[in-house]
C-alpha cells in the first residue's frame, strides 16, 4: 500500500511497486510506452493517487478502452470498455470537463477491475489535443478526500503532459502495428513459373508505411496474376483497407478471368465495405507460355513495358477511375504483348511523384510526372529482373527521398 | 521548394462556396482539405475549389476532392476544380478521375 505522499513512481520495493497492465505493443512503441510510463508515475506522484488510469477512444469513437493503470497493489485492467457518456469517465469523455467526486458512487465506477482496490475518492480529465479527444485521465484515491481548486489547477496540468504522451504512444504503436501488417502481406517470395523472372521492392515512406502493396499469385491453369495497388491515406487505418482488398482481388481473380471485371467486382466490395475509402490498381494476368497480359487500371500508373527491341515505354490500356468513385464505371481492359524477351514494371506513384528540394536533377526529374516517367523508363534494361528492380528503386529514391511509400515489380518474360 | 503549409478559407459568391487553397496537399495536409470542403459544404451543396494556388498534392490530396465531390452530389449539388495547375490535370488525367471531377479555368468570382 503506498501510503498518500510516498512516490508511487519510484523504486518501492514488490508489495508497493506500481504495476502496469500496458497494451501489448510492438518493438516499435517501447520508447513512447516508457516515456508514458514515466509520465503517469509522475501523475500518481502529484496527485497523491493510489491509482492512475489512462483510457483512450476507440476506432468507432463511442467506447474508452483502458490503455494502461499505474496502481498499489497492481489490478490487471485489461482492456476495460467504458461507453461514452457513462460512468465517470464516459462522462468526462462526453463532456469534455473534468469531475472529480469526494464520494464515488456505482455509478462513477463501472470499471469492475478497480472494485478491489476500494477507491473512495478520484478526479478525472479529458486528454485533448486540439480539438481530437485522446480519452480520459483517472486518478483515485482509497482514503476519502476533498479535492481542492489547486488539486484540479495541477491536474489539469498534468493531463496536458499526459495527452503528449498518450499521442505519441499511440501513433508510435500505430506505426509498428501497420509496420508489421504490411510486413506480413508484403509477398516474402515470389512465385518461381518457367519463362518468367520477378523482383519486388517496397519501401516506407517518410512518414511510416501507408497503402501500398504488390501481389504476385498463381491461378488454376498455370495462369499468372500481378497487382500494384495504392489505397489513399496513410497509416494503420491505409494499412488495414489495403490488407482486405489484397484478399478481395485474390478471391475475386480465382472467380473472373477478365481482369476489368476483376476491378469492378473489387469496386462494388469497396462501395459497400469500406465507404469512403479510395484505392488504385493495376491488375495484370497472364497465361502459360506468358506470351500476351492481359491488364486492367483502375485510376493507377500504367506499368512499364520493354519488348524485344528493347524500347521502354508506359502500355497503352485504358484507364479507368480508382476504386471506390463511382460503382458504375465502366472498366476494360486490353492485351499486351509479352514475348520474350519482354518485360513489365508495375510501380506505386510514390516512385514517380515527389517535391524535389535536394538538387537540380532531382528538379528536372520531379519537376512532372513525365519526367520522372522518362527517367523511369530509361532505369528498364534487358538484365535480370533482380537488377532492374535494384536500379529503379536505387536511383529513383536516391535522386530524392520520397516522402510517400513506394512498391516496385519486375516482371521479365525470358527470351524462348 | 521545401513542403508549403496548407491554408485555406471559403468566400460565398451569390449561392456558390468557394474554397481556396493555398499551398501542399499531401499525406499531412489531406484531412485539413476534407475538412476545409466540409465547412465549405455546410454553406452550399455546390463548391468551388480553387486550385490555382496549389503546388503539389498527392492521391490522398485527390481522395478528398472526391469525397467532397461525392458529399456535394449527395447533397443534390456540385463541386467543380477552378485553376487547376498543369500538375493536377495531368494527375486527373492519368487517374481517368478527368472523367468524374469537373475543371474549370475561370476564376470569375461569381462561379459561372
Amino acid at each position: 500500500m503506498t501510503p498518500p505522499g510516498t512516490d508511487a513512481g519510484g523504486d518501492a520495493g514488490v508489495d508497493g511497486a506500481p504495476t502496469l497492465a500496458a497494451v501489448p505493443s510492438a518493438a516499435g512503441a517501447h520508447t513512447a510506452e516508457a516515456d508514458l510510463t514515466e509520465v503517469l508515475a509522475h501523475v500518481a506522484e502529484k496527485l497523491e493517487a493510489d491509482v492512475v488510469t489512462v483510457l483512450g477512444v476507440d476506432p468507432a469513437a463511442d467506447h474508452l478502452v483502458t490503455l494502461f493503470t499505474v496502481s498499489t497493489p497492481p489490478v490487471t485492467s485489461g482492456h476495460h470498455r467504458v461507453p461514452i457518456g457513462q460512468g465517470l469517465a464516459g462522462r468526462v469523455a462526453a463532456q469534455r470537463v473534468t469531475i472529480a467526486r469526494e464520494d464515488l458512487t456505482d455509478d462513477d465506477l463501472i470499471n469492475p477491475a478497480l472494485l478491489p482496490l476500494g477507491i473512495t475518492s478520484a478526479v478525472a480529465m479529458p486528454l485533448v489535443r486540439g480539438r481530437r479527444l485522446l480519452g480520459v485521465l483517472k486518478a483515485g484515491t482509497r482514503r476519502r478526500r476533498r479535492f481542492s481548486p489547486e488539486d484540479l489547477d495541477r491536474a489539469e496540468v498534468l493531463a496536458g503532459d499526459v495527452s503528449e504522451a498518450v499521442d505519441a504512444y499511440v501513433a508510435a504503436s500505430e506505426r509498428s502495428a501497420a509496420a508489421a501488417l504490411q510486413r506480413s502481406l508484403v509477398p516474402h517470395t515470389l512465385p518461381a513459373l518457367a519463362g518468367l523472372q520477378m523482383a519486388g521492392r517496397y519501401v516506407p515512406g517518410r512518414g511510416g508505411v501507408s497503402g501500398d502493396w504488390y501481389d504476385v499469385f498463381e491461378l488454376p491453369g498455370g495462369r499468372v496474376g500481378m497487382v500494384m495497388g495504392d489505397v489513399a491515406g496513410h497509416g494503420l487505418a491505409a494499412s488495414v483497407v489495403m490488407g482486405r482488398l489484397r484478399s478481395a482481388l485474390r478471391a475475386y481473380a480465382l472467380e473472373y478471368d477478365d481482369p476489368a471485371v476483376v476491378l469492378s467486382r473489387l469496386d462494388a466490395k469497396i462501395h459497400h465495405f469500406e465507404p469512403g475509402a479510395m484505392a488504385t490498381a493495376v491488375y495484370a494476368v497472364a497465361e502459360p507460355p506468358f506470351d500476351t497480359v492481359r491488364i486492367a487500371s483502375a485510376g493507377h500508373l500504367l506499368p512499364i513495358g520493354m519488348g524485344a527491341d528493347d524500347r521502354t515505354a508506359q502500355v497503352d490500356v485504358p484507364v479507368s477511375p480508382p476504386l471506390g468513385v463511382d460503382p458504375t464505371c465502366r472498366r476494360t481492359s486490353a492485351e499486351v504483348d509479352f514475348a520474350g524477351p519482354a518485360a513489365l514494371v508495375l510501380f506505386t506513384d510514390g516512385l514517380v511523384e515527389r517535391r524535389a528540394t535536394s538538387t537540380s536533377r532531382a528538379a528536372e526529374v520531379f519537376g512532372s510526372i513525365d519526367a520522372a516517367l522518362g527517367e523511369l523508363c530509361s532505369l528498364v534494361g534487358p538484365e535480370d529482373a533482380e537488377v532492374v528492380c535494384g536500379r529503379i528503386v536505387d536511383t529513383m529514391l536516391t535522386l530524392e527521398p520520397p516522402g510517400d511509400d513506394v512498391a516496385v515489380l519486375v516482371v521479365r518474360r525470358l527470351a524462348d | 521548394m521545401e513542403p508549403v503549409a496548407l491554408a485555406t478559407r471559403v468566400e460565398m459568391s451569390g449561392d456558390v462556396a468557394v474554397l481556396h487553397a493555398e499551398g501542399d496537399v499531401d499525406l499531412a495536409s489531406a484531412d485539413a482539405l476534407k475538412t476545409a470542403l466540409a465547412g465549405a459544404l455546410e454553406q452550399s451543396s455546390t463548391v468551388v475549389v480553387d486550385l490555382g494556388a496549389v503546388g503539389f498534392i498527392d492521391s490522398t490530396g485527390l481522395s478528398a476532392l472526391v469525397w467532397g465531390h461525392g458529399q456535394a452530389q449527395e447533397a443534390g449539388g456540385s463541386l467543380r476544380l477552378r485553376r487547376p495547375t498543369p500538375m493536377l490535370r495531368r494527375l486527373l488525367e492519368i487517374t481517368a478521375l478527368d472523367t468524374v471531377l469537373v475543371t474549370e479555368d475561370s476564376d470569375d468570382p461569381s462561379g459561372n
